[in-house]
């Protein structure tokens, strides 16, 4: 009975190895300072590509897994809106045990170049960042696609806001401040 | 002897049990820009904040024409606090809230509104240095922000670093 008390003992410490407290995941930095990077669209010719947006981060955490860029068509109250999208994005179940909701994230939430999430990767920041670890960074980020894989739609007006996420500890930010981008080219 | 035993190889489990490394408290204000593209007097400024803390203070402005990189400013900051407490070595490079005064945070939290709900856009005009002198932007300032909690003897890490002169605002890295 002993013994088996003392392997419970040492499951539970090594489970808890290496895995962020709470108060650790309350720390993640929030990204901020979001704004047009130059017009806010990438042109071809008169024709609009991208939005083009940049923002400030700095997120040294060890269970930091990237940015989500939240998109949505432009409502009345972007930045409530927007936040409600990412308060809705973390399911917490009855038993304590927390999941993702794939309904905000094939709606609201853009994806990377490998069409997952988070929509800025460790790798995206590292390979484009170097410094990124070590002061905040300006980040600029181009949004070509709808979270759900379908172009932009010209002349209409968007609200964006971003996250830092951590995936291992299933806990987001609060969204950066949130802005407003029309998709054409003027 | 076994139960010490067990203990030892309790002891030893939680000593290897890095996990994180501890954060500091304060988020950092972050988007720091000139308001105008062609600087003028008095420079305006603005940056975004969300400071939670119960015990935040509020944000202060650290200004200099020698410290011309992040890792410079930060120097700064981290001659800040010193034994337990805040240090006046550096008064010069922080911008009093009263022209002429030695009083920190240069902006208290009292005079801000909504940065503990959310991402929050503060705006600021720099009128004086960190010496109460007149700002002259012939020459090249470099600005940093840091968020401080006084009760506690915190400050956050310095935010992006902006270099402003007559002719320009631009960011530092």
């Amino acid at each position: 009975m002993k013994k088996r008390f003392f392997l419970l003992c040492l499951i539970v410490i090594f489970s808890s190895c290496g895995l962020p407290s709470s108060e650790e995941l309350e720390d993640m930095n929030v990204p901020l300072g979001l704004s047009k990077n130059q017009t806010g669209v990438v042109c071809s010719g008169t024709t609009p590509t991208a939005l083009s947006i940049s923002f400030y981060g700095y997120n040294p955490e060890s269970f930091f897994s990237g940015y989500n860029v939240y998109i949505m068509t432009a409502g009345t109250d972007p930045a409530n809106e927007i936040k409600i999208q990412v308060q809705s994005h973390i399911i917490q179940a009855s038993d304590g045990q927390s999941s993702f909701s794939t309904t905000v994230e094939d709606n609201y939430i853009v994806k990377n170049s490998y069409s997952q999430l988070p929509s800025v990767s460790l790798t995206y920041l590292e390979s484009n960042y170097p410094g990124f670890y070590s002061q905040p960074t300006k980040i600029t980020y181009n949004i070509t696609q709808l979270p759900n894989s379908t172009s932009l739609n010209i002349s209409t007006e968007y609200s964006i806001g971003v996250t830092a996420i951590s995936l291992s500890g299933k806990i987001e930010t609060l969204p950066s401040n949130v802005i407003t981008i029309q998709f054409s080219c003027q | 002897m076994k139960k010490i035993l067990f203990l030892l190889i309790l002891m030893s489990f939680f000593y290897s049990c890095k996990g994180t490394p501890p954060t500091n408290d304060l988020n950092i204000p972050m988007g720091l820009e000139c308001t105008d593209t062609t600087p003028s007097l008095p420079l305006r400024i603005y940056f975004y904040g969300y400071n939670p803390e119960p015990d935040f203070s509020g944000y202060n402005i650290y200004i200099s024409t020698t410290h011309s990189s992040w890792s410079s400013m930060q120097s700064l900051v981290d001659q800040h606090i010193s034994n337990g407490g805040f240090s006046s070595s550096i008064n010069n490079n922080i911008i009093s809230s009263v022209q002429g005064g030695n009083t920190y945070p240069t902006i208290p939290s009292y005079s801000l509104s909504q940065v503990s709900a959310g991402a929050q856009k503060v705006e600021f005009q720099i009128n004086y240095d960190g010496a109460s002198n007149g700002l002259n932007l012939a020459v090249s300032y470099y600005i940093g922000i840091t968020a401080i909690d006084l009760n506690n003897v915190l400050e956050s890490k310095i935010s992006n670093i902006i270099k402003v002169d007559s002719s320009s605002c631009t960011g530092v890295n």
